[in-house]
Parts: structure tokens; C-alpha cells; sequence
């Protein structure tokens, strides 16, 4: 469908959630009213985004309690399961769904995310369960859906379970991955530390279809490289706004329906509506009617939405993620994350693991930690290179510390990517 | 279409590993076990049940459709109950008293290695500081006997024989009920044997049942 289509398909889609919202959803239409807005007041986007607050998990978690959470966002009636947040930022949230919902959802968002990814019915696929989580469990019905086997290690996402992970890979042999990127790499750790190649452990894997973390490019061809998959999609999104996708083979950004989501990028500091191209939070609003109302809700992620249509043809835009706003620092006016500085350092070495040392107290340069790859490691010697990339592209300079990977700062073992303490460095 | 389903590891026991493929028809016949024994517990429609336990549990792989690839429909959307998981991991006691405080949960499944971690967790008040908890589900595989004396309610002793994709309620008298209709069963050295009719792969597996105790369940 073309672009202006999609635009006039999503305004109609917008006005019937106003209303639905003002009409069904006691948290949504207090603060609608709260405002003087009706629903016949909002007649195009600009309306939309003057008119309609913007809300936060908090906003949320203050007025949600045991007794109102099936029914203060709306859902339709009953309720048959929840699902929580990954409360990565504090505590997890809950959504209230029913089937009805579940069942749409599905098939508007998450059918089509898999299929882009190159899911097929017949296939068997690797997948920690995660009945709790809102995307665990869009990811079951659509394997019911389309006719996909699961294989699902005993356990969950976490570290301890790594070593089920790679026996349950060995034993079953999957053609299709679904996880994290850190996931990825502790297997490949543990299969090295069983002596088992990483192109060995993945064999018959051909596509790694991840979440959870930004996927530089650097990142997935190394994945690429080492694994031996054929691709590697980039899945992003978030349970609290209702929104996901992933990028198609072209890895231009995450597909984002515009039939499903209406998205806006404001400014961090001052939510003011930012243009295409440019960078800041993402705001949802969920144009699917009958599961929990989503109608601006402020994400913690930095990202920006590009217009340009996609090689593959879609016509839907696309979405960059690059990290959580709380990873996020400032150089010459420029809001930076661990995917720009990762996207320098890829320019000269390849993809290394690294962290960002007390961005606020570094004065103008930028400092880093980053892990050797191997023992001798070539690019160690590449410092005047990489102080003259970071120049030419963020206007400061980088101090490299070169240490071992296990130097680096892990909280439950996963990498710490922008290091913060009020006494003094981790190096 | 291909057939959806789910290669499940079973959790390890003694460090052995295994594997079972189920696929809709064993799916189902597990989601029939539990639904039985749910309603034995006094589960039923309109009440929430809060799980505590990992998703790869069979105890908790079959309470809705939303939680296993490949399974028509679950215990809970038999039983019209609504359900919301956590892991089962220990770290999470704290979460889970934060949700049990909140949602007033009339049931409550889970793993019997948890159940002091989380009781730790609501304090003084302990599971009585829910007035709507109904029924208590102490999950276990490697113990069949009569659950403990906790909560505010008899509680119940959830024993799943997972080889089999068997599931009994021991309730506070030590009887044991389970749907007669789904298993086959035989009395092997004292002991419950029991094979799932609805998974015609799976061979018979001994329980820790006494022939004794067990009863066909009248709900």
C-alpha cells in the first residue's frame, strides 16, 4: 500500500482509539478529560499530538492495582491471561489480554515480523519459553499458527541454563534461532569451552532471529562469520507500547506496521515532535482495539524513524533503535550511545566488546574498555586510527584501555555497556 | 500446514536429560490432566492463578494455548481461570510477593523449592495476607507426599510425573487424584505405574504413588 494510504489508513485507525480510549478506558479518558479534549476534536495528526498527553510507566504504575488492572486500559472482557514487562527498568508492568486480542495481534504484527524473518511452516525452531513475557508469548501462537516445532531447553534466559541451551542445539538441531544476541554469545563461549566450533554448534541453524539488545552491523556480520547462519534479523520493540518488529534481509531498520502502530519520536528533554531522521523516544500509540490501550506511551529507547523506503519494497517505515535512553551520553550536543561508539570502532577494528567509562566525568574525550579479540589482538596497535575516527565522527577523542574480556564490567554476566560510579573508574 | 508443537527438555533430575516431542494431541491430553486437577483443587472460572515456577514446567506449560506451540487449548481456558507466570527462580521471590500482594491471586502455583523463599518474602503476614487465596499448589517431582501444612486453606501437593505427562493432586489427607481416563495404570512393587493413553510414544513410567493412596478423583 503506498505511504500516503498508510497515513490515511492510520488517522482513521488513530480516531477510533481516541474515542475507544475516551469511552472505555478509565485511565485514558480521565486524562483526556483532564485536558478538555473529546474525541471528535482530534482530526489529524498534528491534533493527535497537541491534544492527546503522553503518558509513562509511572503515570501508569500509580493509578494500576490488583483490583483495576483487567479493565483500566480498556480490555475487552474477560481476561484470560497476563503478561509482564521485562522490568529492566524497575518493576515489570502487566497487560491484561484476552484471546480475541492475543489472536489479532498476532496475526497483524507478529505473523508478519516472523514471516519477514524468513520463519516458515515445517520448520523447527529454538525458543526459551517465557510464559510471562508479552513477546514469549506472541512468539508460541505464532509457531502454533504457522506450523512451527519448538524446541525449548529446560529453563530460562539466563546464563545458568547456557549449558541446557547447547545440548538442547546439539541434540535437535533447529533451522531457526529465536533469542538474545547475549544468549548467542554465551553459547558460543560455552560450545568453545567444550572444544565444539561455533560453526559446528550452529550447523543447521540458518536464521538467528534476535531481541533485546541493539545488533550493529559489525555485530551481526560477526555472527554471521562465526555461526555460519545465513542471516541474522534484528527484532525490536517494546511489551509496555505494544510495538515490534524486525528488519527484513535488507537490515535497513525494523519494519514497523504502520496498521498497528502509530509512532512519533520526540525529544528527550523537552517531548517536543521530532522530524524523520532524527534522534530521540519513541511514543506508541496502539491502533488494535480490544487488548490493553496504548495511546502515547514514552519508551525508554533512543531511536529514529527513516522514511526512505526500504529495498525490499515495504512501504511501512522503518525504525532505528540505538539503546535505552539511560545508556546515553552527550558530546558536542550530540546524544550518543554504545551503538555509535561501537559503529566507530567497527569502522576500523570490526565488532569488539566494550564499555563506556563514566561518560559525564570524562571532560571532552570518550573512554573506553574494549576486549581483546584473541590474544593478539591486531587492532591494539590501530590507536591512531581510532582516535582520528572518533574525531572525524563525534569532534572528541577516545582513550582506549585494552584489557581481557573478563575486565570488562557483567551484571549477571551480561555486559555493562555504559559504566557509571560516583567514587571513581572501573579501569 | 506442518504440524506445531514442542520439543521439551524435562527439567533434570540425577543430571539426566530428557526430551519429549509433543505435539497438539499430547498436548492436549496434558492440558486435560491439569485441568483436572485444577478443578480438584478448586480452581475455577473467574479466579486468577498466579504461577511461580519456569514455563518449561509441565504444570505450567498447559494452562493456556498462549504458553505451548501447538496446543489447541489450555487447563485455564477449560476452567475460565485467568493466569499470570513468573520464573521460577529464586531471585524472583521478591517480584512474585510484589504480585501476590497485588493481584490477590485465589490460586497459587508453585515449585515446592520456592515456597519458603516466597513465604520469607510476604513476611509476617505469609500467604494469609491474601484473604482471597483459595487453593495452594505445591509443584514437585521428586516428592509425592502430603503437602505441608501452609497457608490459609488445606494446601495441595501438585506431583507431575513428567515422563509420563502425568499429574496427581495429593491433598492434605494423602489421597491422590488424577483423571483415571488418561492413564493407563498398573500397581508395580506397591507403586502407581502409569502411561499416558493420549501419548501412544510414551511407555509406562513408575510414580513415587503409593498403590494405597491413590484415588480416582470424584471431581
Amino acid at each position: 500500500m503506498p505511504r500516503r494510504e498508510l497515513e490515511e489508513l492510520q488517522l482513521r485507525m488513530l480516531r477510533a482509539i481516541v474515542r475507544r480510549a475516551y469511552h472505555e478506558s478509565p485511565f485514558h479518558g480521565r486524562r483526556l478529560r483532564a485536558r478538555g479534549v473529546a474525541p471528535d476534536d482530534v482530526n489529524s495528526f498534528d491534533d493527535f499530538r497537541r491534544m492527546v498527553p503522553i503518558y509513562t510507566k509511572d503515570d501508569l504504575r500509580r493509578e494500576m492495582s490488583g483490583d483495576n488492572v483487567d479493565w483500566i486500559l480498556g480490555a475487552e472482557q474477560p481476561i484470560s491471561l497476563y503478561s509482564l514487562t521485562s522490568g529492566t527498568t524497575g518493576v515489570n508492568t502487566v497487560l491484561a489480554l484476552n484471546y480475541g486480542f492475543l489472536d489479532e495481534i498476532v496475526e497483524r504484527l507478529f505473523m508478519r515480523q516472523f514471516w519477514m524473518a524468513k520463519l516458515r511452516p515445517g520448520m523447527t525452531a529454538f525458543q526459551v519459553l517465557a510464559g510471562w513475557h508479552f513477546l514469549g508469548l506472541a512468539t508460541n501462537m505464532v509457531f502454533s499458527r504457522m506450523g512451527v516445532r519448538a524446541v525449548a531447553p529446560w529453563g530460562t534466559s539466563m546464563h545458568d541454563y547456557v549449558g541446557e541451551f547447547v545440548e538442547s542445539l546439539l541434540r535437535w538441531r533447529p533451522e531457526y534461532f529465536v533469542g538474545m544476541p547475549w544468549m548467542v554469545d554465551a553459547m558460543i563461549e560455552e560450545g568453545r569451552r567444550r572444544g565444539i566450533d561455533p560453526a559446528e554448534l550452529f550447523r543447521g541453524v540458518k536464521y538467528l532471529h534476535l531481541a533485546g539488545e541493539p545488533i550493529t552491523p559489525g555485530y551481526a556480520r560477526k555472527l554471521l562469520d562465526e555461526t555460519g547462519v545465513r542471516d541474522v534479523f534484528d527484532a525490536g520493540g517494546s511489551a509496555d507500547g505494544i510495538w515490534g518488529g524486525s528488519d527484513c534481509e535488507h537490515h535497513s531498520g525494523i519494519h514497523a506496521w504502520m496498521d498497528v502502530n502509530f509512532l512519533e519520536v520526540v525529544d528527550p528533554r523537552t517531548l517536543e515532535p521530532l522530524d524523520y531522521g532524527e534522534r530521540g523516544r519513541w511514543v506508541s500509540t496502539l491502533l488494535i482495539p480490544g487488548g490493553p490501550t496504548v495511546l502515547r506511551y514514552l519508551g525508554d529507547d533512543l531511536v529514529s524513524i527513516e522514511k526512505e523506503r526500504c529495498e525490499c519494497g515495504r512501504t511501512h517505515y522503518t525504525v532505528r533503535i540505538y539503546d535505552r535512553v539511560g545508556n546515553s551520553f552527550t558530546r558536542n550536543g550530540r546524544l550518543l550511545t554504545p551503538y555509535d561508539i561501537s559503529l566507530a570502532l567497527e569502522a576500523v577494528c570490526g565488532h569488539r566488546l566494550f564499555t563506556v567509562l563514566n561518560p559525564e566525568s570524562s571532560g571532552d574525550t570518550i573512554r573506553l574498555l574494549v576486549a581483546r579479540d584473541g590474544d593478539d589482538d591486531e587492532c591494539e596497535g590501530a590507536s591512531e586510527e581510532i582516535y582520528r575516527e572518533f574525531l572525524r565522527r563525534f569532534g572528541v577523542g577516545v582513550e582506549v584501555r585494552w584489557v581481557d574480556v573478563r575486565e570488562l564490567p557483567f551484571s549477571h554476566r551480561k555486559l555493562i555497556r555504559v559504566y557509571r560510579d560516583e567514587g571513581g573508574d572501573a579501569a | 500446514m506442518s504440524q506445531p508443537g514442542v520439543v521439551l527438555q524435562l527439567e533434570p533430575i540425577g543430571g539426566e536429560r530428557l526430551y519429549l516431542e509433543l505435539g497438539p494431541r499430547e498436548l492436549e491430553g496434558l492440558a486435560a490432566s491439569l485441568a483436572h486437577v485444577l478443578r480438584a483443587a478448586g480452581v475455577g472460572r473467574g479466579h486468577r492463578l498466579l504461577v511461580y515456577d519456569f514455563s518449561t514446567s509441565l504444570s505450567a506449560l498447559a494452562l493456556t494455548r498462549a504458553y505451548a506451540p501447538g496446543l489447541p487449548a489450555g487447563a485455564c481456558e477449560e476452567l475460565g481461570c485467568s493466569v499470570l507466570s513468573l520464573d521460577g527462580l529464586p531471585a524472583l521471590a521478591p517480584r512474585t510477593a510484589f504480585f501476590y500482594r497485588m493481584m490477590e491471586p485465589e490460586a497459587l502455583m508453585v515449585r515446592q523449592d520456592l515456597l519458603d523463599p516466597l513465604r520469607a518474602r510476604l513476611g509476617s503476614g505469609g500467604l494469609e495476607s491474601n484473604p482471597r487465596l483459595r487453593s495452594l499448589l505445591i509443584v514437585s517431582r521428586e516428592d509425592a507426599s502430603p503437602p505441608p501444612a501452609v497457608g490459609p486453606r488445606g494446601a495441595f501437593r501438585l506431583y507431575s510425573c513428567d515422563p509420563a505427562l502425568f499429574l496427581a493432586l495429593v491433598d492434605p489427607a494423602g489421597r491422590a487424584h488424577y483423571d483415571r481416563d488418561l492413564y493407563d495404570v498398573a500397581c508395580e512393587d506397591g507403586y502407581l505405574s502409569v502411561r499416558p493413553r493420549f501419548a501412544p510414544g510414551l511407555g509406562p513410567s513408575r510414580t513415587l504413588l503409593s498403590c494405597s493412596r491413590a484415588e480416582v478423583s470424584a471431581v
